[in-house]
């Protein structure tokens, strides 16, 4: 596997990745080149930027190019991919999907999907990372050190990209969709000496990172209970499904799955109340905020939900009409979805920072697409024929990296040559003509103005919320509806601002010199090809906006192929704008008037003195929070249990031991029957009785004395009452070693204790929980001596050892047996049975005696004097 | 050796039949090659630890290297490899087990050869012009490390519960001297002291486990007892509450090889006190065969019950179950407040027993699925497998660096900037603990898919979803220690230590986390093999599971052989 990934890595570097043929490794040999052309579509970027790093540090133009080349390859070979063999259809069963083993045991093989939305998505990645390599040649300058670092790391992080949007298996998309997460933290954290920046790039790692374990759990469910283990699988809607699984219930697992993953789209994409760290993110450089925070990775999501969503969703079928999915889906995509973007619409008109504006748009836009994706699981009737609700999602997508990117990459720009506080901007047009203008034209796409492929894409998704009238939801739509106008409203508000303030027409920002926050990073100036670098790539993606806004057919010959969800309602494609409004005029369109509305209110809003300042958002807190509570309550719990002291360990220990014991006794009646049973019969023999009471009363008035010496004379009179016992029970060997022990201890401890310093009598505190745990430990042994004593076990060792020592009995009971041949048993099982113990013992012994006469002192001492 | 004699006449004497006896004793000593190899090694260590030349002395690890590396040829059905790779010789948990030992013993011997040499006293007794052999800390410090790692693979085939308990024992008797060595080191004493006495406990307790079931059973014979316990289970619809105390008071003892809650008290104060060349010794191998003895000893009432459900009893499921999740709390919880890394890490050692506790839950199904994903057992040896070769290269790397007092380091702020400096240190001190995360495409990441994948196939749904929010949980440590080893402002005076197999055994650790991250496929593989069958067999099983082994080994062999064959 890996030698073929090498090879595929090699070509890479060559250019010769059509002569690639790998071993017979791959299933359906007819397309296994695709799979490794796709694989090195995946792996270029990744590869070239790891190229760069072998340059001299000085190469900045050979690096930059180099790292282009990457996302280059990728894209002309995805491009290649796109025209020779056509999209993968929807619904093509399994298909061309050629598959490289890589693990098939645990369902983890190399196999990619391009049907349209993958394509697409991969497209988007590779072509607008080929542009950020450039931008960041304008953003960072001559800065060898920063440039050295970054394009590595981008390429990294374009590759992970592109195999989340490509890969065929669940499990494959969740390792690039990890490593997305990864990239992103080492993009965020840029500048690692800035405490603060690496604190919001874990915020938005753990975050993301948290989603993706969720992901990783929805897909493990999900596999388990269906055994579908790919997207290709998965869409086609097969045999797998069945229908309890549509259901809300708590047992059915699949909902359980999607919730899962769900999540892990939510968090990826900052959806409320998660989409906290993408504003936080905004700490990243700004090529990372225009790249991975609005074009690319936060869409991962919304890929995400967009996979699902024909299965999960539901989906067209010629036959019957809409198949629904999931019954939570339409209610928790399209709410969520809703509310975020109202609300990142809302939080966004009230801040300054160029970035942190852009960002909250981005939240918000990425609530619309989801809540685009929620409302496509309806479906209502139009001139007889059954719709879902939803279409050009691609198109919906496209539209907003198209202004987003830019948007942020003059962010970057603007706060380059001069700040990124939007009220200190007053009148840039005249000093950066060519920047303002595109921002602008970036801007006018976001207030979805006539003109751009932005207006269309908002009417396409009010016409899908006007659409909810016909199904179950009713007149709730007006709600829906609201929330997409005081939206529209924002960003119409936001662009008149961001406008009248650059011109410097009234209703601007002026400068306000007291809060200054200028981009953290400024390098000497240059001027020339390189220097236009930070602008014109947001120049070159702002265009299509516009192409879409007045060439639809043209942008439809591009992305009408990826579409997938195409209604007959829109069949000749995209309408051009002004057809749209004559049509809605003509119409007198619901949708239409909504978002003259939403224009109308959102200048009113622009110029108004209203909604100026700065707010936080509340979901900012929730990170610090839970960090917070884990620190205090983790120490609590450290501080409570970890005390460093041995004494506590054990008395943990005991607790623990105790607890479990009492719970599995008391659980069980059978012990204590025959605990009683056994209690019950001591009356049979008073010797024993007496010597007991002997016993307990010794060791229970050993706490209570405090003279070290004479709790060992105790400890000694225990033992030796044990002696009597063994006597009594007719044990003489066992006595006498028992005695044996018990007079050399007690002889060595009094020896030793003596010469111990004295013993200062400590201050112990909480006695009556230490007896009480003293008397349960104590209960629970006696009990289960006694359950021990009460077994019968069918197979005894001692009997076995009766029965075979003395030669006579034996031979002809078990047949196998030989027999000891002795009269005593116990010499017998001293040298017969355990004769190798016997005979090691001895070893040890007497080398050990060897040992100590070698260390003897005075022989010692004698030999060296 | 004397264990080992007493432990096989004990099994000779006490079977029923002599025809059989010598039969187990032959069938033994021809698995026991590898470990006799290693006591020899470790004797040999003795010897030359305490030569009068310092060349001699020097041999030493040398000399233990050497035996550990013969010891993994002679490992049973490991003499099949040809082409590399094994596919899938290994046929028993056991031999996994000791390959595990034998490999990644081999990666903590680089680890740790320095030890000895750092310590002040073997500094100052080399140095003094008297001969003091008694200072010199070589001999015992090997043949400790031998003797610990053969109880290890000594407990992997038990067979008989005594045989399991002097294993155990001589596993963790060892390392109570290992974590002690530094004799000038207050902490390390502390350690030890702690560590000796908590493992007493734990060793009280597991063996009065021990004398329960026996008890219970009237055999000390591992099959024996499952005969016996599968017959009562049939005449009474239950188990005996003497042999469910029994088994309950094993596990607690175990708890404490595996430092899992109740029994993981110790697992900060010691992993941290210890050098940390010692502590990834603990990390590993006294938790492989805590784990190695849960499997053999759930397999005599485990896996039994029913056709399809193949559980354990419920007092024992609920009891793991709790063991399971408070361990993972607790360690990632905790783990996450800690200001030393040492410490973040010892708690991330008790979360990972956690984790692996799913899998005896899981337990080994019925039927065997065509997938990998399903048994439980296989996923613990596996994680073991990667969790040792990540443990060795954090462990390794934190023992490779020091601080201005010339100390190892333990601190965030000590590890700060390493990536400055050191750039292979910190990679693969990153890279190590991305694999303890489970980050893809990392071994960490494999062997989670493979363990809450089967719980999830046993229908531990929750355990499942518990485990996945404590891996949340779990990076806010792990990449808290990766990231100030990348972008932390450096620490003043940091060096790292001049000991090139350190070095090496962490680069090896971490480099084989990624490698068999991408191709552990083979290792997955065996692994699932090793543990097709429990590790013990009824009397009846054994024959029905080696009839339908032989008829699935040779498609699957095939099979495999085109994949890895590549």
């Amino acid at each position: 596997m890996i030698s073929t990934l090498f090879l595929t890595l090699i070509g890479a570097d060559n250019g010769q990745h059509a002569s690639v043929a790998g071993p017979a490794l791959v299933e359906g040999a007819g397309s296994s080149s695709r799979t490794l052309l796709l694989l090195l579509a995946i792996f270029a970027p990744l590869v070239t930027g790891l190229i760069t790093l072998f340059y001299p540090r000085k190469g900045i133009t050979l690096r930059v190019l180099t790292a282009l080349a990457g996302p280059v390859i990728a894209f002309l070979l995805l491009l290649n991919h796109f025209n020779v063999n056509g999209v993968q259809p929807l619904d093509a069963g399994s298909g061309p999907v050629a598959e490289i083993s890589w693990m098939p045991l645990l369902h983890l093989n190399l196999a990619f999907l391009t049907d349209g939305l993958g394509l697409f998505f991969a497209l988007l990645v590779s072509g607008v990372g080929a542009l950020i390599v450039l931008y960041a040649r304008g953003y960072f300058g001559k800065n060898e050190d920063d440039l050295y670092r970054f394009y590595p790391t981008l390429g990294f992080f374009t590759t992970a990209m592109i195999g989340v949007v490509l890969s065929d298996y669940m499990l494959l998309t969740l390792l690039f969709w990890e490593l997305t997460s990864i990239s992103s933290f080492l993009l965020i954290g840029w500048d690692r000496y800035d405490k603060h920046a690496v604190k919001l790039a874990m915020q938005a790692f753990v975050t993301t990172g948290m989603g993706g374990m969720g992901l990783f759990g929805g897909i493990l469910l999900f596999g388990m209970t269906t055994n579908v283990w790919t997207w290709s699988e998965f869409i086609n809607f097969g045999t797998w499904w069945q229908a309890e699984y549509a259901s809300l219930a708590f047992n059915n697992p699949v909902f359980w799955a999607f919730l899962l993953m769900f999540f892990g789209a939510a968090t990826k994409s900052a959806q409320f109340p998660w989409q906290y760290w993408l504003p936080g993110a905004m700490a990243a450089p700004t090529p990372v905020s225009a790249f991975l925070h609005s074009a690319t990775m936060v869409k991962a999501g919304v890929f995400l939900t967009g996979r699902l969503l024909p299965v999960f969703g539901g989906a067209m079928v010629a036959a019957d009409g809409l198949r629904a999915g999931l019954e939570i889906w339409p209610w928790l995509v399209t709410i969520i979805g809703g509310f975020t973007m109202v609300l990142g619409a809302l939080i966004s008109i009230n801040q300054h920072d160029l970035k942190r504006i852009f960002a909250y748009t981005t939240v918000s836009q990425l609530g619309l697409l989801m809540c685009m994706y929620g409302l496509g699981s309806f479906a209502y009737e139009h001139n007889g024929h059954l719709l879902q609700n939803i279409d050009f999602d691609i198109t919906q997508i496209a539209n907003h990296a198209f202004y987003k990117a830019p948007l942020f990459i003059l962010a970057g720009a603007l706060g380059h040559v001069l700040s990124r506080n939007i009220t200190e901007l007053n009148g840039a047009i005249k000093k950066h003509p060519a920047m303002c203008i595109t921002i602008i034209l970036a801007g006018y796409g976001l207030a979805a103005g006539p003109g751009t492929i932005s207006f269309q894409a908002k009417e396409l998704f009010l016409y899908a919320i006007y659409h909810l009238k016909y199904t179950a939801v009713g007149n709730w739509w007006m709600l829906l509806m609201a929330a997409a106008i005081v939206t529209a409203t924002c960003n119409v508000a936001i662009f008149i601002r961001l406008t009248t303030t650059l011109i410097g027409l009234p209703g601007g920002f002026k400068a306000d010199p007291n809060a200054i926050e200028a981009d953290h990073h400024h390098h000497e100036h240059e001027h020339g090809f390189w220097a236009s670098m930070i602008w014109v790539p947001g120049a070159i993606l702002v265009s299509f906006q516009y192409i879409g806004g007045f060439v639809p057919s043209l942008w439809m010959r591009v992305f009408g192929d990826l579409e997938v969800y195409n209604n007959n309602y829109f069949a000749e494609g995209i309408p051009t704008f002004w057809g749209a409004i004559i049509h809605g005029i003509h119409e007198f369109s619901v949708p239409l008037m909504c978002s003259g509305i939403a224009i109308v209110c959102g200048i009113v809003l622009g110029f108004s003195p209203i909604f100026r300042g700065t707010i936080k958002d509340v979901c900012d807190k929730i990170y610090p929070g839970i960090y917070w509570l884990a620190v205090t309550g983790g120490g609590k719990a450290f501080r409570l249990i970890q005390t460093g002291n041995m004494r506590h360990y054990t008395v943990m220990v005991l607790i623990a031991f105790l607890s479990v014991f009492y719970f599995v006794s008391l659980g069980d009646s059978k012990m204590f029957d025959l605990a009683v049973s056994q209690l019950g019969s001591f009356n049979e023999f008073w010797p024993g009785v007496f010597l007991g009471v002997i016993i307990c009363t010794t060791a229970l008035s050993l706490p209570l004395v405090s003279h070290r010496i004479i709790r060992i004379l105790l400890l000694g009179s225990c033992g030796f009452t044990v002696v009597a016992m063994y006597l009594v029970y007719q044990a003489p060997d066992l006595a006498l070693t028992q005695l044996t022990f018990e007079i050399i201890s007690v002889v060595l401890f009094v020896l030793v204790i003596r010469l111990l310093p004295r013993d200062v009598p400590k201050y112990r505190p909480n006695p009556i929980w230490r007896i009480a745990l003293g008397t349960m430990a104590g209960l629970a042994f006696g009990w289960m001596t006694l359950v021990a004593v009460g077994a019968d076990p069918a197979n005894k060792l001692g009997m076995w050892f009766t029965m075979n020592s003395y030669e006579g009995f034996v031979r002809d009971v078990y047949n196998a047996g030989r027999g000891g041949g002795g009269k005593n048993i116990v010499n017998v099982i001293l040298v017969d049975f355990r004769g190798f113990d016997t005979l090691g013992e001895i070893t040890v012994l007497s080398l050990a005696a060897l040992g100590v006469w070698s260390l003897l002192p005075s022989r010692r001492s004698r030999k060296t004097s | 050796m004397i264990d080992i004699m007493t432990t096989l006449m004990t099994l000779a004497q006490a079977a029923p039949e002599a025809a059989k006896a010598t039969n187990v004793i032959t069938e033994h000593l021809g698995n026991l090659i590898p470990e006799l190899i290693l006591l020899t090694g470790g004797v040999l260590c003795l010897m030359t630890g305490l030569g009068r030349e310092e060349g001699t002395r020097k041999a030493t690890a040398w000399i233990a290297g050497a035996s550990l590396l013969l010891a993994i040829i002679f490992i049973p059905n490991i003499h099949t490899i040809t082409k590399g790779f094994y596919t899938k010789e290994i046929l028993d948990m056991s031999g996994f087990i000791k390959l595990a030992a034998c490999s990644i013993g081999f990666l903590l011997l680089l680890v740790s050869a320095a030890v000895p040499d750092l310590l002040p006293q073997t500094k100052e007794a080399e140095k003094a012009s008297k001969f003091d052999p008694g200072n010199i800390f070589r001999g015992e410090y090997f043949a400790f490390f031998l003797f610990s790692l053969v109880g290890l693979m000594l407990t992997a085939g038990a067979k008989d519960l005594i045989w399991l308990f002097l294993a155990l024992e001589l596993t963790s008797l060892p390392t109570y001297v290992m974590v002690a060595s530094a004799r000038k080191n207050i902490a390390a004493q502390e350690a030890g002291v702690k560590y000796f006495f908590l493992g007493a406990l734990s060793a009280a307790i597991f063996l009065y486990g021990f004398a329960l079931i026996y008890g219970a059973t009237g055999h000390t014979d591992l099959t024996e007892i499952k005969n016996v316990i599968a017959a009562q289970n049939l005449a009474n619809g239950e188990l005996s509450g003497m042999l469910i105390t029994g088994l309950v008071l094993t596990i607690l003892g175990f708890c404490f090889k595996i430092a899992a809650f109740p029994m993981h008290y110790y697992a900060a104060d010691v992993y941290q006190g210890a050098s940390s060349a010692v502590t990834a010794f603990l990390a590993f191998v006294p938790k492989a065969a805590g784990f190695a003895a849960l499997i053999i000893i759930l397999s005599t009432v485990g896996w039994i019950y029913g056709p399809e459900k193949n559980h354990l009893p419920e007092i024992l499921e609920i009891l793991l179950w709790v063991i399971a999740v408070a361990s993972m709390f607790l360690g990632n919880v905790l783990g996450m407040i800690q200001k030393s890394v040492k410490r973040a890490l010892a708690y991330s050692s008790v979360a990972h027993s956690g984790y692996m506790v799913i899998g005896l839950l899981v337990g080994i199904p019925a039927v065997a699925s065509d997938s990998a994903i399903g048994n439980g057992i296989a996923a613990i040896i596996f994680y073991l497998f990667a969790y040792g070769l990540a443990s060795v290269g954090s462990f390794g790397i934190l023992a490779c660096v020091r601080n201005e007092k010339g100390e190892e380091v333990d601190s965030y702020d000590e590890i700060a900037g390493l990536f400055k400096n050191h750039k292979v240190i910190a990679a693969i001190l990153a890279l190590s603990v991305f694999s303890l995360l489970g980050m893809p495409p990392l071994m960490g990441f494999l062997g989670k898919i493979y363990i809450f994948g089967s719980a999830f196939q046993a229908g531990f749904i929750w355990l499942v979803i518990i485990a996945v929010i404590n891996s949340a949980i779990s990076g806010a440590y792990y990449l808290r220690i990766a990231n100030a080893a990348f972008f932390g402002k450096p620490a003043e005076g940091i060096t790292a230590t001049n000991t090139p197999g350190r070095l090496t055994g962490a680069f090896i650790g971490a480099v084989a986390t990624l490698v068999l991250g991408f191709t552990g496929g083979f290792l997955v593989d065996t692994a699932s093999h090793a543990a097709e069958k429990p590790p013990v067999l009824r009397d009846d099983e054994s024959k029905d599971k080696a009839a339908a082994f032989d008829i699935n080994l040779e498609p699957q062999a095939a099979l495999n052989k085109d994949i890895y064959a590549q």
